[in-house]
């Protein structure tokens, strides 16, 4: 399938799922179905998709503050006898509907990214206009993210190599103040250490001419055929009436 | 004489289904310099990380008689001693002390104990002035000189070094070798310097492909210019 027609059905899925009201669950589940019935026809293993889904997740946690922060009433609920923390009804359906439409929204995004590959993608956005800058940062940013994870990886078995016990020690490992600040310290070091890289790669560009004016793709310039044309029209319409659905269910 | 590092039938295969190391097998007494040479994609660096446990294969390996079984990987990183081809990978610590000091902190080791080991390993490298400076600022052959520091204050019995001259100037190199050269320790050198391996390790491991095709004097080894030329060393 066209890489366009994917790019643009993703991303009305998700603009729509997320304009959906909190608290529409019906709505919820009919998109989750249709996106389920997709990843079905796609192939895709389903291991595969949750295990990058939950790679994810820690992202959910910023919306927990809501759970204590929203409308009243609150609930009272006892930890210790004299500890008690206060949770909004309201805050927590808001809450769960975050999460809901995140963990849509991000296997959405998993089956573009899997079953598209990457210079394909950025050709798709070439041809959606998306500025040409934006498209060649994005294609960089992916390339050198893998540079970034070998220089990590090294690092890691570096620091690794090096963390070792004698066998009268009974308390190797150091505090945990000290192992957090080790890491915090690699961390430093790695972000100057990837604005050397930039440095080094921006003047290999400049010593192959470039000026500012980023490359067009070099992939194979195709069009959308129109039963394409026509599947996408169909799931844009399918993904508005469950929008128009959850507005009427919605909270 | 017991050998420090005994090898049995190890093989490795990367995630991605690349083998790295086939049927590996090979014995170090105490106190050997070993070169080990072969073509990019050998296997060297590959065979050199089994040696302290960050990659673990198929097969058995023993290091001064404890078998490198995950419950030994700690211990057993306090005898190896690993230093990486590319010394920013092993430096990351805001001064050279704490560089350093890493290793014999991270075992437990008292402060004042700590201390000593690390005026001992700098001075070892001819690095103590540098102490307190920051290694992120220091020239290729000083980084190399302190990456070696900071395994020598865990006071390894094994030393290891993934292309200790790669990067490095001629003076810069020189150095290096004369403070290998000086090292008591068992060592085992992966590196594409012949010439380093001529002047410092009386015995040479040929890889290629994974495989060991050669181990023996590196004088016959490197005499032999049918198997160097075979094995894409000149």
């Amino acid at each position: 399938m066209h890489p366009g027609v994917k790019l643009v059905f993703t991303l009305v899925f998700i603009i729509f799922l997320n304009l959906t009201p909190a608290q529409a669950w019906p709505a919820y589940i009919f998109f989750y179905t249709f996106l389920l019935a997709l990843v079905l026809v796609s192939r895709i293993q389903l291991s595969i998709l949750f295990q990058r889904t939950l790679l994810a997740t820690p992202f959910i946690l910023a919306a927990i503050p809501l759970i204590f922060s929203a409308n009243p009433p609150y609930y009272s609920i006892s930890l210790l006898p004299d500890v008690e923390i206060y949770l909004s009804l309201e805050g927590l359906q808001k809450f769960v509907s975050i999460a809901i439409k995140f963990f849509i929204s991000i296997q959405a995004a998993i089956l573009l990214t899997a079953t598209t590959r990457f210079p394909d993608l950025l050709f798709a956005m070439e041809r959606l206009k998306v500025p040409k800058l934006m498209v060649a940062i994005i294609g960089l940013a992916w390339r050198f993210l893998f540079v970034i994870r070998d220089v990590v990886l090294r690092m890691i078995r570096a620091r690794t190599s090096r963390s070792s016990s004698l066998s009268s020690s009974s308390h190797s490992g150091g505090s945990l103040w000290w192992r957090a600040r080790v890491t915090g310290v690699m961390a430093g070091s790695l972000f100057l250490r990837s604005i050397e890289c930039s440095d080094r790669i921006y003047a290999a560009m400049l010593s192959r001419g470039y000026v500012g004016v980023p490359l067009p793709s070099f992939s194979k310039t195709i069009s959308i055929n129109r039963n394409e044309f026509l599947g996408l029209g169909f799931g844009i319409f399918l993904i508005v009436m469950i929008w128009i659905f959850g507005l009427f269910t919605g909270g | 004489m017991v050998p420090i590092i005994v090898i049995q039938n190890l093989s490795f295969t990367y995630p991605d289904g690349k083998p790295a190391l086939r049927d590996i097998n090979l014995q170090v007494q105490p106190g050997e310099k070993i070169g080990i040479v072969g073509p990019n994609g050998a296997g060297k660096s590959t065979l050199m990380y089994h040696l302290n446990g960050v990659f673990t294969g198929q097969g058995k390996l023993f290091i001064s008689g404890l078998e490198l079984i995950k419950n030994n990987f700690p211990h057993i990183r306090s005898l190896v001693g690993l230093v990486f081809q590319n010394p920013d990978d092993q430096l990351f610590s805001p001064t050279v002390f704490e560089d350093v000091a890493y290793g014999p902190y991270y075992q437990g080791l008292e402060q004042s104990i700590v201390k000593d080991r690390v005026q001992q390993a700098l001075k070892a490298v001819q690095m103590s002035d540098f102490i307190d400076r920051n290694p992120y600022h220091l020239s290729t052959g000083e980084k190399k000189r302190v990456a070696i520091a900071t395994v020598l204050s865990m006071q390894p019995e094994i030393l290891v070094f993934d292309e200790p001259t790669a990067g490095l100037d001629p003076r810069a190199r020189r150095e290096l070798i004369e403070l290998l050269f000086e090292l008591p320790q068992t060592m085992l050198i992966a590196t594409h310097d012949l010439a380093l391996i001529k002047q410092l390790a009386p015995r040479t491991v040929l890889l290629s492909k994974g495989r060991i095709v050669a181990d023996g004097p590196t004088n016959a080894i490197f005499g032999n210019e049918t198997l160097l030329k075979e094995n894409g060393l000149i």
